[in-house]
């Protein structure tokens, strides 16, 4: 009888080893998984083609040297120098080319409403933009000069570079439509009639 | 313990990353905020767009604007006015609201009108400037041809996969039509006679001004580097050469312009590396920098981490249930204490 009670014994335990392990398997697994999901859940990377890049991360301050193939986020500014060239790539697979000196900030990168929202702003430098396909919710936009580019799977170059008249702090923003239909909207908006209410 | 173990490692990047996409909600509402609502909470955020133009008119009025009415809240915006919206919208070139103290009915609808737009096919340039559009201008195939920053950046797009390379440049306007006026469609594919040949700086030639040859500057060994150039004779044969070394012949086209792509051989070296174009009448080098990694693309950096830490906590579970049961087996196999 106590033999009996002894193998019962064993038997419980190797069943709740084995359980024990597998759960911990599973949940490791499982944890594993949506760990490297959520590290994956970045919507752009940076790419670094040329020395020397920087970035200014949202809610910080000051410029600090980029490394190649970090995650970026909304309200992230990316800064090239006289010698800089860098990528930014959707995940998406649209993709923005940043030249020499220029700076390109992320200010909108979602995944809302089931479509990708992709907008940024070019304060200065040539940037060259090739959108993807974007969805009837989703849109790709790049503001220049204070209008917005919008695009729908096209390939297009926004610049602002300084003006030739030489006037300091002045930039002369050009956008140029390469592969299909580019929307340019002037971001202000005149009153064009006021009436009173019945 | 195990369970612990794990946690740790999935927080430690998964803790940059959901509070990461968080934030990207938190940032995604503020930007709503400057766009779409006012009221005493963002009393301090500055109009934009439609709202922007409402807020001008209604301070021309001396009367303070609170936002959207469905923000607005009273008491705080008591004595403001609110905006709701009628038709259109910042999606399009006209918007309509009525407009009216907080918490009573409207008593103005104003129509706004975007301050400019356009619409530009290929090849077409606009200028911009504090919000002003000006009138689309179209690019000569010369123009086109020139522009580096295009013609580099399709060679590269081609490179990764993406569109046909020149193949997509548009055809421009004629070039005797000076790159002016708008309207209309593309222009009539034009033949252009090939720039006079001039020397060829040797250096990273990403987007080489006035450059002879153009070629995807940076590759992967293995990867392929597509070059274009001119200055050669009509239809004269051309010698390829990396590093000096043959690597295949090209012809030039009628107009002496050529255009071809090698493959950079396994176990180059990373680093700059000549390219050349040689024929009877031209010589054209340029240098092509060979990546010595992949680049980063994409997936986790950290998932190997991730992986390593799950094998290591399964392992770790195996060696502590062993290592019980054979403790168990120990103090199974003792001798009885013997009785008194």
């Amino acid at each position: 009888m106590a033999r009996g009670f002894r193998n019962q014994s064993r038997i419980g335990f190797r069943t709740l080893s084995v359980l024990v392990v597998s759960f911990l398997a599973l949940g490791t697994v499982a944890i594993t998984g949506v760990a490297a999901g959520a590290a994956d859940s970045a919507l752009a990377h940076l790419k670094i083609t040329e020395d020397n890049v920087s970035i200014k991360q949202k809610g910080k301050t000051s410029f600090v040297a980029a490394k190649d193939g970090m995650a970026l986020k909304q309200g992230d500014t990316i800064k090239t120098d006289a010698t800089g060239l860098a990528e930014i790539d959707y995940t998406d697979g649209s993709l923005t080319r940043l030249s020499n000196n220029t700076v390109y900030k992320l200010t909108v990168l979602t995944d809302e409403k089931g479509g990708r929202q992709t907008q940024g702003t070019l304060s200065v430098g040539q940037t060259w933009q090739r959108a993807a396909k974007v969805s009837e919710t989703g849109s790709f936009e790049v503001k220049a000069g204070g209008t917005t580019a919008a695009v729908e799977g096209t390939a297009f170059v926004a610049e602002c570079l300084k003006a030739s008249s030489g006037l300091p702090n002045t930039l002369e923003c050009t956008i140029t439509a390469v592969v299909d239909n580019i929307h340019v909207d002037s971001d202000l908006w005149d009153v064009a009639s006021v009436s009173d209410t019945q | 313990m195990l369970v612990v173990l794990a946690v740790i490692l999935a927080s430690c990047d998964n803790g940059g990353s959901s509070s990461e996409s968080k934030k990207n909600d938190n940032d995604t509402e503020s930007t709503k905020a400057t766009t779409t609502t006012a009221g005493a909470q963002q009393a301090a955020t500055e109009p934009t767009g439609t709202e922007l133009a409402i807020d001008e008119y209604l301070k021309g009025q001396g009367i303070e604007y609170a936002g959207d009415c469905a923000d607005a809240k009273l008491p705080a915006d008591k004595g403001k006015w609110c905006s709701t919206l009628v038709s259109g919208g910042e999606d399009s070139d006209t918007a309509t609201y009525d407009l009216g103290p907080v918490g009573e009915k409207p008593e103005k609808r104003i129509t706004l009108k975007r301050h400019g737009d356009a619409v530009l096919t290929p090849g077409y340039q606009v200028d911009v400037g504090e919000g002003n559009v000006g009138a689309p201008s179209q690019l000569t195939r010369e123009q086109l041809e020139a522009n580096t920053l295009i013609t580099g950046n399709l060679l590269l797009d081609q490179q990764a996969g993406i569109g046909n390379g020149l193949a997509d440049l548009p055809p421009g306007a004629d070039n005797n039509a000076g790159g002016g006026g708008g309207g209309g469609g593309g222009g009539a594919p034009t033949t252009t006679t090939p720039p006079p040949t001039t020397t060829v700086v040797p250096g990273n030639a990403q987007y080489p001004p006035n450059g002879e040859i153009t070629v995807t500057p940076t590759v992967e060994v293995g990867g392929e580097a597509t070059f274009r150039g001119s200055g050669c004779l009509p239809n004269e044969p051309l010698t390829v050469s990396f590093d000096g070394t043959p690597v295949g012949n090209i012809t030039a086209d009628a107009g002496g312009s050529f255009a071809g792509s090698i493959t950079i051989p396994k176990g180059t070296a990373p680093g700059a590396h000549l390219l050349t174009v040689q024929g009877s009448a031209c010589v054209l080098n340029t240098t092509i920098n060979v990546a010595g990694a992949l680049a980063f693309t994409g997936s986790s950096s950290h998932t190997g981490t991730y992986v390593l830490g799950g094998v290591a906590a399964v392992v770790i579970g195996l060696v502590l249930v062993v290592g019980s049961r054979r403790r168990r087996r120990g103090v199974r196999g003792m001798p009885p204490p013997s009785a008194a």
